[in-house]
């Protein structure tokens, strides 16, 4: 096998633990393990916990690179460091659409935590655990977690009860969602202020005194605000990271501390506020479309989404995902993106069982998720990581608000579906007479937005396969195909 | 009573582990001191119900013992 075009481009994804580092050449993933965690590796790649994980889906699939194919790896990946010749490599599979926490619904985020406590729980009995706990570690996979941190699991000295990565995982798993269900602070709004989350101590000032003595938040923000204001103030030195105590007590202690934490994050209820009630749920009855209309919207977008053998589908504004549903039961993945966090909620609850390859994420495409992390090159924009994925792309009632409530022009519109697609885009045009756009225009004036006008912007980069105007007249369909020479 | 005399000297040992010990850890990570001295607190408390489970099974175990199973003669 030869794993490495030497003329592919070769990418550093990973740059904050020294153990190893992820490389992205061409297609493929490659970690190297540095010397000496290296060594462990040989002790942890036997673990029927990660055999366990990785058969059910939840770890990533990785394979040892051999001797002969190592050679074939670019030089300056193998000569990272001096003791190269002990590294190991591995090769990993790669999770289609790279996903990031602060696109993700609360519910997403708190999957992704049990599925760490789990992992952390299981492998505390092999005398192994995660020296990290970041939602980082973690990637969607349509709707389901996959923990792709192979680095993260190490040895765990058995006598010792602490886990050091509790507070990480408390940071950016517990106090984010909490943030959530008592602040109502999205998780955008935590992740892209601050990759390592929320402290006890920032959460703690957020809060009135009475909410500070709720049991909820208590011992899980309260009493490790005090205690980091405490040791700041009195402590001279960071206090001892190992207790020590007999293996059998400290496993016993260790796995109450996680089993604790998973019970707190089981049981929290995200009671979501719309935060825009402009847009409505296709199901619900405030429906801006008739039975008749809606059926006619279904029949189209199921023909042509079966038309082609289309294989990974982006539904821009995907509202409460039902249409992104019909194009994963025909068998495609599917991103779905919206601006509302409850409605992703309301999508990946509904999908999980019955849709696994339909990924839900909250981005707003009139402010989509920006590069970020170290020299912003650690999380790549969500624009960056659309670039040549999808082959069709559903717009399906948004032109119109992104013309009002985000006072974009149409031919930028039409400019951003072309970058989405590689080949298709279904799109609707609702006319400034339809009720729906009537209410969002607020009193300024889009009669010169005719169809005419749509479609004269529409065939600057696509040709017109077919359209449809649904009963009523307001609405119309259409099916571009992308013009490759524009 | 057993359980306050332990809850204190817990309490002892683990304040004076945190006033006068101090280690580096090898993680890359930031442990916070805010969280590792809210786990020897939680640890201590759980070290509680743990000498209690022991005592409970070698109880159990002492009764269980002491009585003749018919299993054995079968």
């Amino acid at each position: 096998m030869n794993l490495l075009p030497h003329n592919k481009s070769l990418r550093s994804l990973s740059l904050r633990d020294p153990s190893g580092t992820l490389f992205e050449i061409g297609t493929q993933l490659i970690r190297q393990i540095h010397s000496p965690s290296s060594e462990d590796w040989n002790q942890i790649k036997r673990s029927p916990t990660l055999k366990k994980f990785t058969e059910k889906g939840l770890f990533v699939r990785s394979w040892e690179i051999t001797d002969a194919d190592i050679s074939t790896l670019p030089p300056e990946l193998s000569n990272k460091n001096n003791n190269a010749t002990q590294d190991i490599y591995l090769g990993h599979e790669k999770i289609d659409f790279v996903n990031y926490p602060s696109e993700w619904a609360p519910e997403m985020l708190r999957e992704a935590g049990l599925l760490t406590l789990d992992l952390a729980t299981e492998l505390s009995a092999e005398n192994l655990g995660l020296k990290d706990a970041t939602p980082f570690n973690v990637l969607f996979s349509g709707c389901l977690p996959v923990f792709v941190d192979v680095l993260s699991v190490e040895k765990r000295d058995p006598h010792n009860s602490l886990w050091l990565a509790y507070s990480q995982f408390s940071k950016t798993f517990v106090n984010p969602l909490l943030a959530y269900q008592h602040l109502g602070q999205p998780l955008y709004k935590t992740f892209l202020l601050s990759r390592e989350g929320l402290t006890a101590t920032d959460f703690y000032t957020q809060i009135p005194f009475l909410k500070k003595l709720n049991p909820s938040l208590f011992t899980k923000i309260t009493l490790p605000a005090i205690l980091e204001s405490w040791s700041d103030k009195k402590l001279r030195n960071h206090p001892n990271t190992e207790k020590l105590m007999n293996p059998e007590r400290a496993q016993f202690t260790l796995q109450f501390l996680l089993k604790n934490l998973k019970r707190s994050i089981s049981q929290l209820n995200f009671n979501h506020k719309p935060q825009n009630t402009q847009f409505n749920n296709y199901m619900s009855g405030e429906s801006p479309y008739s039975h008749q209309q809606f059926e006619s919207k279904e029949r189209l977008v199921k023909k042509w989404l079966a038309l082609h053998s289309r294989k990974s589908i982006l539904d821009v504004g995907c509202n409460d995902g039902h249409f992104s549903r019909i194009a994963a039961s025909l068998g495609r993945k599917v991103v779905a993106i919206d601006s509302e966090v409850e409605l992703i909620s309301k999508t990946w609850s509904m999908s999980r069982i019955s849709h696994p390859t339909l990924l839900p994420l909250v981005v707003n495409i009139a402010n989509p998720s920006p590069a970020s992390g170290w020299r912003n090159q650690e999380h790549r924009s969500f624009l960056d990581r659309t670039q040549g994925q999808f082959d069709c792309v559903l717009m399906l009632a948004l032109v119109h608000h992104l013309l009002t409530t985000e006072s974009i022009l149409l031919q930028h519109i039409i400019e951003l579906a072309k970058e989405l697609t590689t080949e298709h885009v279904i799109i609707e045009w609702v006319s400034p007479l339809d009720p729906m756009f009537q209410h969002l225009k607020k009193g300024r004036d889009y009669t010169h937005l005719t169809v005419e006008v749509f479609e004269q912007q529409c065939l600057k980069h696509f040709t017109i396969i077919e359209k449809e105007t649904l009963p009523g007249n307001t609405r119309t369909l259409y099916c571009l195909k992308k013009l490759f020479l524009s | 009573m057993l359980k306050t005399k332990y809850l204190s000297f817990e309490f002892t040992i683990a304040l004076l582990m945190i006033c006068f010990c101090s280690s580096d850890s090898f993680g890359y990570i930031d442990p916070s001191s805010g969280y590792i001295l809210w786990q020897v607190l939680f640890g201590a408390v759980v070290g509680i119900l743990f000498f209690a489970k022991r005592i409970w099974s070698f109880l159990k175990n002492f009764f269980t013992a002491s009585k003749p199973t018919d299993s054995s003669t079968s």
